[in-house]
């Protein structure tokens, strides 16, 4: 089981993601825009595994929000998925963080996030704040 | 940087035959305008009464320019020469149209001009005459090809961008079908009743990412066509490449019967852009699995260890192409002999774009009835062409 922030703006692309990453047995949390996540992300007892990030999104785009969130939370392994043609220097984002093609095939998409990423391998968990 | 033609004009002044432009302008302009319902049906009305107003200031312009030794009237007649380049664009004249005015207006000029004068024209008159007229014409021309070739290029970069947002929002949008049609089957799966509806909700997935598969292909193609793509040099894992290739295709080839192969030296990792190498290998073999419908498609990597340099071979036992076609192949949108299969004929086009990229060029060694190799030929270091 992996703890997932999925930031999505399209409400259809994410619901249906968010219920397939649920039937693997994910606890995802659904946000659709960076400030949603922030707010999210700032008030959450545990941080994230995952980091499931579009890229164009209102607002703060989501690859530059996810610069923040690597700066914040180092451990936490990104994924991008996007419509757009591939995306320079991901290996800003940790040698860990993939992208993602829209549409993609959901099966390679879950792969990825089954993966045990190189840093989240290592992390030893934080206790839950009770 | 010195303009030859604007040094010659401005050798010295011509007061005669500055007045003599004057005088002759009313006729001018009456025979010019004859000439021009008469060659150019391009010249309508609107553009008649324009040269009636215009012309006669031009050719005042060119007396004055006549007249004097000094640059600046010249340099007024260049400027508005440009002015009137930008309006035949405006008009929708061609390039040609513009040059048939000012073939036209040079005899017309010249004739009327010398008949004022009662005399022949000295040779001196007749060619600052002649550079004149060129003087006007060439800053017509280049005013209208500079401005042509600016919007040109501003719709060819808003057509890009114009297919950059649709693909963004197709893929948005299908990407959501996507996962509500895996979320539905999801939801079916465990029902019997079911499970013709599962085999349609998949052949509808499958077309979906076919379709996108399609839209890739062309996007790629443009890409590439209009220099957007910059080969990342670095070391390409060929082993890798090739594995993913044969992963992608050996489903296709295993259905129709066809055996696919690959071959790479131990540990050889070459330097180019695995990236547009990958799409050379997956365009070439697509192509060899499509294309064949029996034997082996052989993809190798060929080293040459003592010069360094290395091939991509692609080899198969299809219908093969007749030697008259295979040139024709490498422009996009253009095929051979389709033998039934569907496709937009981007293939090698892409493949030949991709390798100049990297400085590598392709051959194709192909026998009808006997199969096709296709054989990508790398630098041992990377020289984009």
């Amino acid at each position: 089981m992996k703890r997932v922030v999925l930031l999505e703006d399209n409400r259809e692309s994410r619901m249906g993601l968010a219920a397939l990453l649920r039937s693997e047995g994910h606890e995802v949390v659904e946000v659709k825009n960076a400030l949603e996540a922030q707010a999210w992300i700032a008030s959450a007892p545990l941080p994230p595994d995952i980091a499931i990030v579009d890229i164009d999104l209102p607002g703060l785009r989501g690859d530059q929000w996810a610069l923040y969130l690597k700066e914040t939370l180092p451990e936490t392994r990104i994924i991008f998925v996007s419509g757009h043609h591939g995306l320079a220097g991901i290996d800003r984002y940790g040698p860990d963080a993939r992208y993602f093609h829209k549409p993609f095939a959901i099966d390679d998409l879950l792969d990825a996030v089954n993966e045990e990423g190189a840093e989240t391998a290592r992390r030893t968990p934080a206790p839950a704040l009770v | 940087m010195k303009d030859v033609i604007l040094s010659v004009f401005q050798a010295r002044a011509y007061p005669e035959l500055a007045a003599m432009v004057r005088a002759t302008i009313p006729h001018v302009v009456e025979r010019w305008i004859l000439l021009l319902k008469d060659r150019l049906p391009v010249a309508d009305e609107l553009t008649l009464t324009q040269l009636r107003n215009s012309l006669p200031k031009t050719l005042g312009q060119l007396a004055v320019a006549l007249e004097t030794d000094r640059a600046a009237p010249t340099r007024e007649l260049m400027q508005d020469s440009e002015e009137h380049g930008l309006e035949r664009l405006r008009n929708n004249y061609t390039l040609v149209d513009l040059l048939v005015e000012f073939d036209m207006l040079r005899p017309v000029l010249i004739e009327a001009v010398a008949s004022e004068l009662k005399r022949d024209l000295e040779l001196a008159e007749f060619t600052a005459l002649n550079i004149g007229v060129d003087l006007v014409a060439r800053r017509s021309v280049v005013a209208y090809v500079s401005k042509q070739t600016q919007q040109l290029m501003q719709a060819s970069h808003m057509q890009s961008r114009f297919f950059a947002f649709l693909s963004h929002d197709i893929r948005g949008g299908l990407n959501a079908v996507l996962m509500n049609i895996d979320l539905l089957k999801l939801d079916l799966l465990d029902d019997p009743r079911f499970a013709p509806a599962l085999e349609d909700l998949e052949s509808m997935r499958r077309s979906i990412l076919n379709t996108v598969g399609i839209m890739t292909r062309y996007l790629e193609a443009e890409r590439l066509r209009a220099g957007a793509v910059q080969p990342r040099f670095g070391r390409v894992d060929l082993s890798r490449v090739m594995a993913d290739v044969d992963g992608q295709f050996r489903a296709a080839a295993a259905a129709k019967g066809i055996v696919l192969v690959h071959e790479v030296p131990l540990k050889f990792q070459p330097e180019s852009d695995q990236e547009l190498v990958s799409m050379i290998l997956q365009n070439l073999a697509g192509n060899a699995v499509k294309y064949s419908t029996r034997g082996t498609v052989r993809m190798r990597a060929v080293q040459d260890p003592a010069r360094g340099d290395w091939q991509l071979v692609v080899s198969d036992q299809g219908p093969g192409i007749p030697p008259e076609k295979v040139s024709m192949l490498f422009e996009a949108y253009r095929r051979g002999d389709t033998h039934g299969q569907s496709g937009l004929g981007l293939g090698l086009s892409i493949v030949d774009h991709a390798s100049k990229l990297l400085g590598a060029k392709v051959s194709i060694d192909s026998k009808v009835g006997e199969g096709t190799t296709v054989i990508v030929q790398f630098p041992a270091r990377p020289v984009p062409s």
